[in-house]
């Protein structure tokens, strides 16, 4: 009786670390973005300007639920040319400055091997996003924006600090589609690399 | 917690970003717009009048003429361009082909925005209570005044040969815009940048 008990009371211990239900994951990452498709023609270069932050609730062992927030900021100037509107030659310095401001709920897969510190991870977040576009002929500006359309499936893993621990890295790879078209931007469409920390907090 | 967590996140991380409109010289924010008809033959253009002032176009001062230090420097630039083009240069009596008109628009206008947010305090108030009367809060009246200017150089070409009809026509169009464009140092600069969008004006 006394054996169960012990070995009861050590697995329920090692479950609690192990098992990822009644716990919540809070999880902030810097992001790397990389402008894909149509974008590319409005900013060419990667952005480390972006940040990523997540709440998850896992409802059972593999499957979660939760909300992810983030920031990507692009930017870039031209060298000085000019464009021809119709019978109108314009010579400017472009600048193309473009912010993403994502808000959407996610649903995440993740199936943790006990013992092993990698726990990997499939989400997909549906939302939307804040757009601000800007399109500057030297200090002019044209803009665009609002409330648009997001989905972003993304996969990833958590690297435990040690075996025990409810904390350590996560790192992912984010797919990032908003529905806003513009000119010659005819949707956002990014790769983000999303590195940082996350930690599990007991609900 | 979580909430907190995302605001205060979203507050330092969106102040790191590339602001367009500061990231750039004085040179880098210069505009030229050059509208012209098409098909004109400039070459079949001999002679140019440019007048002595400059136009003022400006709701602050009041619409007038020009011929201060600026002004003088920029018709020196505009006769030294059409000159390098190919034209002669010749007085206004004396029957000219083409006509050049020299226009500086400088224009402020003043705007109000009314704050009504709960993110503007009413410091410096004594809380309604002390008026007589407790409970009360404040009616939105906080008052904003802020500045816009419009500055340009306009500059036309007025064809003077071909007067058929009793309307003159304006062959060609151009405008700067920008940062510093009213300095003097910068006239020759703002000048060619303009002529060099419109390298089709000249007899040669």
């Amino acid at each position: 009786m006394k054996r169960a008990i012990l070995i009861f009371i050590i697995t329920a211990v090692t479950k609690i670390i192990f098992a990822q239900q009644g716990l919540s994951k809070i999880s902030i990452q810097q992001s790397t973005n990389l402008p894909v498709g149509s974008l590319k023609s409005f900013v060419e270069k990667t952005s480390f300007r972006g940040f990523s932050a997540s709440y998850q609730y896992f409802i059972n062992n593999q499957l979660s639920v939760g909300f992810t927030g983030g920031y990507s900021d692009f930017y870039q100037k031209k060298d000085r040319q000019t464009y021809i509107v119709g019978e109108t030659e314009v010579s400017a310095v472009k600048s193309h400055s473009l912010q993403i401001v994502p808000f959407m709920l996610t649903a995440g897969y993740s199936k943790v091997k006990e013992g092993s510190l990698f726990q990997p991870y499939a989400n997909l977040g549906a939302g939307a996003s804040f757009v601000n576009y800007e399109e500057w002929y030297g200090t002019l500006v044209d803009d665009a924006g609002g409330v648009k359309l997001s989905i972003s499936p993304e996969i990833g893993t958590r690297i435990a600090f040690n075996k025990y621990s409810l904390a350590g890295m996560d790192l992912s790879v984010r797919y990032n589609f908003t529905a806003f078209k513009y000119n010659d931007v005819k949707n956002l469409q990014t790769v983000s690399f999303n590195l940082g920390i996350f930690f599990f907090a007991r609900n | 917690m979580p909430f907190l967590l995302l605001f205060l996140a979203t507050i330092v991380f969106s102040s790191c970003r590339k602001e367009p409109a500061r990231n750039l010289t004085v040179s880098e924010s210069w505009v030229y717009i050059s509208s012209g008809q098409n098909g004109v033959n400039y070459a079949g253009f001999q002679t140019i009048a440019i007048p002595d002032s400059v136009i003022l176009i400006s709701n602050r001062q009041g619409n007038n003429y020009e011929t201060n230090s600026l002004a003088q420097s920029m018709i020196a630039e505009i006769k030294s361009t059409m000159q390098a083009r190919g034209f002669t240069l010749t007085a206004k009596s004396n029957n000219p082909d083409l006509g050049i008109s020299i226009a500086r628009v400088d224009n402020s206008y003043t705007n109000v925005a009314v704050f009504n947010g709960w993110w503007d305090p009413t410091w410096g108030y004594w809380d309604p209570t002390f008026w007589g009367y407790p409970g009360f809060g404040w009616a939105p009246t906080q008052f904003v005044f802020y500045n816009t200017t419009e500055s340009a150089w306009a500059i036309d070409i007025i064809d003077l040969k071909n007067t058929s009809g009793n309307s003159l026509r304006i062959l060609w169009s151009g405008t700067i815009r920008g940062e510093q464009i009213f300095n003097s140092q910068a006239i020759p600069s703002i000048v060619k940048g303009l002529f060099d969008i419109a390298p089709y004006i000249s007899k040669n």
